[in-house]
This record gives structure tokens, sequence and C-alpha cells, in this order.
């Protein structure tokens, strides 16, 4: 069993990204509506919600999410 | 849609009266046009698939109307629920069959490849000297499950699957991998490997 490359290199962009404290995959969820709203409205993003962006650089499927939810909540068909 | 027309909106949802039934049908219909936005593209989802998923995310948006705390749109917030509760079943179902311990094949995360080639014997000597590193951190400092998770996860399989067959929620594997990353990084500080160089080896 080994790692490819772009295996390791996910796992390097991965490790630059963490941080001491971070979200848990459910926490993004509670918050990521707020977050989304602001990026569509082109808001500056509070400290408060700063954790829901730093979470999606170190989690690849709630970034996919991210990336979904866009396209459903902005429309249209 | 307007606050005023949003809140009466959760209200017939909230209710059991006569006007829920409506209210529920127009939730549905905005949960379906999202998952198809949302779904497009992504192969093995079809009308019936939207369909299905599109019910258990109302059942599901239903069910956790009281924690809906109002700090974005309702529909927002239902759809980020929605979104969630269909990658993570269609991810399951991608993955169900396949093992974790086949996929991880236990033991350590195997000699590093060379990332990319590169020009200059010594870029490349920089390069194996961080992937060396890299690889002996992560099999010194991890804890076998720490490694298992991080591997699986590299390989693809969803997080959702590997919290299953590990018999642990998704949180706590999101800890277990949290804590394996920081670890990780810790290691490679320890060792004197900067940020810039893991940056400029893996190109990342």
């Amino acid at each position: 069993m080994e790692l490819g490359p772009e295996q390791w290199r996910e796992l390097a962009r991965a490790i630059l990204a963490t941080r001491s404290e971070e979200i848990s995959c459910d926490q993004w969820l509670e918050r990521v509506g707020a977050y989304l709203e602001l990026v569509l409205q082109g808001r500056p993003i509070p400290d408060a919600l700063r954790p829901v962006g730093e979470h999606s650089a170190s989690c690849p499927e709630c970034a996919e999410e991210f990336e979904a939810l866009l396209r459903a909540v902005r429309g249209p068909e | 849609m307007g606050d005023l027309v949003e809140r009466a909106w959760l209200e017939e949802l909230r209710a059991d009266g006569p006007d829920a039934a409506a209210a529920q049908a127009d939730l549905r219909e905005v949960l379906r046009r999202g998952l198809h936005r949302a779904l497009r593209g992504r192969a093995g989802v079809d009308e019936a698939t939207i369909e299905d998923l599109t019910q258990e995310a109302l059942l599901r948006v239903l069910d956790r109307l009281d924690s809906f705390r109002g700090e974005s749109r309702f529909t927002t917030w239902a759809m980020a629920i929605a979104v969630r509760l269909a990658f993570t079943e269609l991810r399951h179902a991608r993955w169900r069959d396949v093992s974790l311990e086949v996929l991880t094949g236990g033991g350590g995360a195997g000699p590093p490849e060379p990332v990319d080639p590169m020009p200059g014997p010594e870029q490349q000597s920089q390069r194996q000297a961080v992937l060396g590193m890299l690889r002996r951190v992560v099999d010194r400092d991890l804890t076998d499950r720490q490694r298992t998770a991080i591997v699986a996860e590299l390989k693809g399989m969803p997080q959702v699957e590997i919290a299953r067959q590990l018999d642990i929620s998704r949180n706590a594997l999101y800890k277990l991998g949290h804590d394996a990353r920081t670890k990780l990084k810790r290691g490679l500080l320890a060792a004197g490997i900067t940020e810039e160089e893991v940056r400029v080896a893996f190109d990342a």
C-alpha cells in the first residue's frame, strides 16, 4: 500500500492548512448558510465565521458540499 | 423571499394545520430544484435518485425545524442540510462494500514517490528530504488508527464510510484526522522543515 504523488501533495496541503483550533463538520454545517450568503453578496466575512472557510481548506468533503450548495442556492436550473 | 413571508412559511411548517401540507410541498419543490442544481453532472444520479434524496431531505429538515436560528435564510439553511444528506448518501452507496483494511493495507504509508520531475539535482534532493521526513513522521508519530483514517481519506474513501468502519462518529473521525495533521505539522517543524519548504517541495 503506497501513496501516490498527488496524495502526498494533498496531505501536504492539508498539513499546511491545519490550525490549532478547527470546527467540526457538523459545526461547519450549522454556520455555512450564513457564510455562503455573505460570499454571494460579496460582503466581508466576520471573525466569527472565518472558521467556516478555514474548515473547507482542510476538509475536501465540506469543500465539495460548499460548491454544491453554491450551485443549489444560486439558481437558475 | 422577504422576512415576513419566510416567518409565515416557517409557522405553517411548524404547525400541524391545514396549511402545513401546502407549506411542505413548497419546501419540497425548493429542495428538489436545489438538489438538481447541486448534483448536476454527478455520475449515477438520475431523476429517481433526486426524488428519493429530496424526500429524505424534506423529512430531515422538518425534523430539525426547531434548530433553525435565523442566521441565514431558511431556504439556505434547509438547502445545506439537503446537500449534506445527499452527498453522505451518495458517498456511502459508492463505498460501502470497500474494506477499510484492504484499502489501507495496514502498516505505514509506503515509500515516498517523487511529486513531479523537477529541474536541478539540488531541488530534487531537497524534495526527497522533505518527502522522506514526512513519511518518517507519518510512520513514527501517528497511531495506527490515525494513519488508517488519513490514508483512507487520501485514497478517496468518504468520511461517512471511514467512520462507519471504525465504529466512530463523523465528528470523532474529524477530530482523529485533525489530531493526526497537527502531529504531522509539529513533527515536520521539530525536524527543522519549514512550511515554506513543504510548500515548495509539493507545489502545495
